[in-house]
């Protein structure tokens, strides 16, 4: 345990000082927030768009921020597991006119994590 | 149509619980992950007494239930009244539109046309097939000797392609001719046609079986049948 910052107390007890460590955490989770703040903006102008985009990459950039498998979005978006395989490897996408549904179902589940990093 | 869940509860019946012909609510509905071993139950019971329908093991049906391809009827109470799913060859060079199954008690109804139609419509519009670089062939399977769904493929705007045999050792159980295969045809669906004809079933969809009988479809919130008719148009 030798990279665990400790100081000696006044007492001259051991007291493990993490203060460090849990300013790095909310500075993760700051950035975190931000990103996922960033990412709502990104679904809501797509939702709101009819402008051709990288679906693909959306998809991926949700999956990722959100931590969900290609499971865990099947399901929140009502599709097969193996449909969300071929949107983020670029073979197929849904229809530009069911678009919309899709980034907003994604901007409600990055507004639940962001909530959760904000509480 | 219900953009919820409250109607997908975990409840588990007895698979052979017995439906009534009476106007039941019918929900259609992805099988979801707690409604795979109940699903393939009735799958396996359904596909018993008939020879001329291809039962999938347990480890094949929930492999393809788990990965959210197949679609059910079922009543408020989780009876299963029918199954089908959608599925995509592993080389991504057909879509097969498959596994149609009805309970003789739930027939006439027209639960086989939406079991038919739905899979194929929701493959359409979430994954815009005629845009990949190589579109898919869409195909359905029957198998000779299974009757019941012909009619339904046919309504849907599948048409004839080919005979297939299939030696009769790949498919045990089932009901296999002189030369020892299993014979069948194959389907695929009539391009851009088929598509038009999907639209206007998508648009006429009244919440109602042919009985009467009150149907849900469970979509993603913000999609409608509606919705999904001008996407199918736009791809014609």
């Amino acid at each position: 345990m030798t990279n665990i910052p400790n100081r000696i107390s006044a007492e001259s007890q051991v007291v493990l000082d993490f203060s460090d460590f849990l300013e790095l955490v909310k500075n993760v989770r700051a950035q975190m927030a931000q990103a996922i703040g960033e990412l709502v903006s990104m679904l809501e102008a797509a939702a709101a768009s009819d402008a051709d985009l990288d679906f693909a990459g959306l998809v991926r950039a949700s999956q990722q921020l959100l931590e969900l498998d290609d499971a865990d979005l099947a399901r929140i978006l009502n599709v097969s597991r193996p449909t969300v395989g071929r949107w983020t490897r670029g073979v197929s996408s849904p229809h530009p006119l069911a678009r919309k549904a899709i980034f907003d179902a994604l901007a409600r589940s990055a507004r639940g994590k962001l909530k959760l990093l904000r509480d | 149509m219900i953009p919820g869940e409250s109607w997908v509860t975990s409840a588990v019946r007895p698979i052979g619980a017995t439906v009534g012909t009476a106007a039941l609510p019918v929900n259609f509905c992805i099988v979801n992950s707690d409604q795979v071993g109940h699903a393939h139950t009735w799958h396996t019971d359904f596909a018993a007494a008939n020879d001329a329908i291809y039962p999938r093991t347990q480890e094949a049906f929930s492999a393809l239930a788990l990965d959210r391809n197949v679609w059910c009827a079922v009543t408020d109470e989780e009876v299963v009244l029918g199954l089908s799913y959608a599925c995509v060859s592993d080389d991504e060079s057909e879509v097969e539109i498959g596994g149609l199954m009805v309970s003789p008690e739930a027939r006439g109804k027209g639960i086989g046309d939406v079991l038919m139609r739905l899979p194929l419509c929701h493959f359409l519009v979430n994954e815009n097939p005629l845009a990949w670089r190589r579109p898919p062939r869409i195909v359905a399977h029957v198998l000779k000797g299974n009757d019941a769904p012909r009619r339904i493929i046919a309504r849907t705007g599948f048409a004839h392609a080919k005979a297939v045999r299939i030696p009769g050792a790949a498919l045990p159980g089932l009901r296999t001719e002189p030369d020892g295969h299993v014979h069948g045809d194959e389907f695929h669906l009539r391009i851009p046609q088929a598509l038009e004809e999907q639209a206007v079933w998508l648009d006429g969809w009244n919440d109602t079986l042919l009985d009467g009988s009150a149907a849900r479809i469970r979509l993603l919130e913000g999609h409608t049948l509606p919705g999904w008719a001008a996407a199918i148009r736009a791809m014609a």
